[in-house]
């Protein structure tokens, strides 16, 4: 199977997607809710002192992966989960074309050997 | 692993994002000179998986979790320059988004995740193919590779601490080596898993030229 062409593309981005949102369904309800590796180490160190207090003057639209609006914890977590990865997705292809398209502009569009 | 705000002074976290910016830069640049349309697909996919799995807060004991990083994954896959700019755009989107990660911590956090993550793991898996061929020279550097750029990481954002005056040097430093060496194991047991499933669906892709 080649990434030539157009309909194996689509393809692979069809099932790519379904399964990572499949993933996030299945697996985000039931992750750990304890602190990471970084948290822990501040909460438990003595000294660990705050250095800069800067805070976010405007509130992130969805902080700590929870949609405004949706109660429900198991599923709050899911629908910003499911809106990253078809953000992330999104805003990296979008990067990956616009940099593909500087470089046929530049007119040093070349097959990149690849195999 | 996502430092948040307060946690750096001003001269390390401005430091940081200049240093990051400028192989943001470079990254950029590269990509802008070798990236194909073959890589676009893996490119958004994988950057979707990256911040799917970085969700996927796994305990480690001690009341103590982990994620998943996945800079080493995406080297090994696409290079460690489409690391960097993969890893970068994961990161605004969580820290402008989700809030996850400070602001202006967010320099720090793509050398951390992205730079340090990226580069390492991706020499590390080639050194470990270079004596383990095929696939699983593939698999073994990817194991080895996942784990070491975790470690590593953590040791870095440590060492950023520490240059802050926010924990002493070697306690901060052993403390977050040590959670991360247990995380690390997580780190590349995924790694191998999401090598090993591509290798079976679309072994092609692992062919890519790297950037």
């Amino acid at each position: 199977m080649k990434l030539s062409t157009k309909k194996n593309v689509i393809m692979f981005i069809l099932f790519g997607l379904s399964f990572i949102v499949g993933l996030v369904f299945l697996i985000v309800p039931f992750t750990s809710q304890m602190p990471d590796g970084l948290e822990k180490v501040s909460e438990h160190t003595i000294g660990f002192v705050k250095k800069d207090d800067f805070a976010f003057s405007v509130k992130a639209p969805m902080p700590d992966y929870e949609v405004p609006g949706v109660r429900n914890k198991f599923n709050t977590r899911r629908y910003a989960g499911v809106i990253g990865v078809g953000l992330v997705f999104g805003v990296s292809i979008l990067i990956g074309y616009i940099l593909k398209k500087r470089k046929k502009k530049r007119g040093q569009d070349a097959y990149v050997h690849d195999e | 692993m996502h430092i948040p705000d307060g946690f750096l002074d001003t001269k390390t976290w401005i430091a940081m994002g200049g240093i990051s910016a400028i192989f943001v830069g470079i990254a950029v640049r590269k990509m802008n000179k070798k990236i194909s349309e073959k890589h676009i697909p893996l490119l958004g996919v994988m950057a979707a998986f990256v911040f799917a799995a970085q969700m996927f807060n796994f305990p480690v004991g001690g009341g103590t979790s982990g994620h998943f990083m996945g800079a080493t994954l995406i080297a090994i896959l696409l290079g460690p320059w489409s690391s960097v700019l993969i890893m970068t755009t994961v990161l605004i989107i969580q820290c402008l988004v989700f809030q996850d990660g400070g602001i202006t911590a967010l320099g720090a956090n793509i050398f951390n995740m992205g730079i340090v993550g990226g580069f390492f793991g991706y020499y590390i898996s080639a050194v470990t193919q270079f004596f383990i061929q095929g696939k699983n020279g593939i698999l073994a550097g990817g194991l080895v590779a996942a784990w070491c750029s975790l470690v590593l990481s953590a040791v870095f954002c440590a060492v950023e601490l520490a240059i802050s005056g926010t924990a002493p040097f070697r306690f901060v430093v052993s403390a977050m080596a040590g959670v991360h060496a247990i995380i690390g194991i997580g780190e590349g047991l995924i790694t191998v898993a999401t090598l090993s499933l591509l290798m079976k669906v679309r072994p092609d892709l692992l062919k890519l030229q790297k950037i």
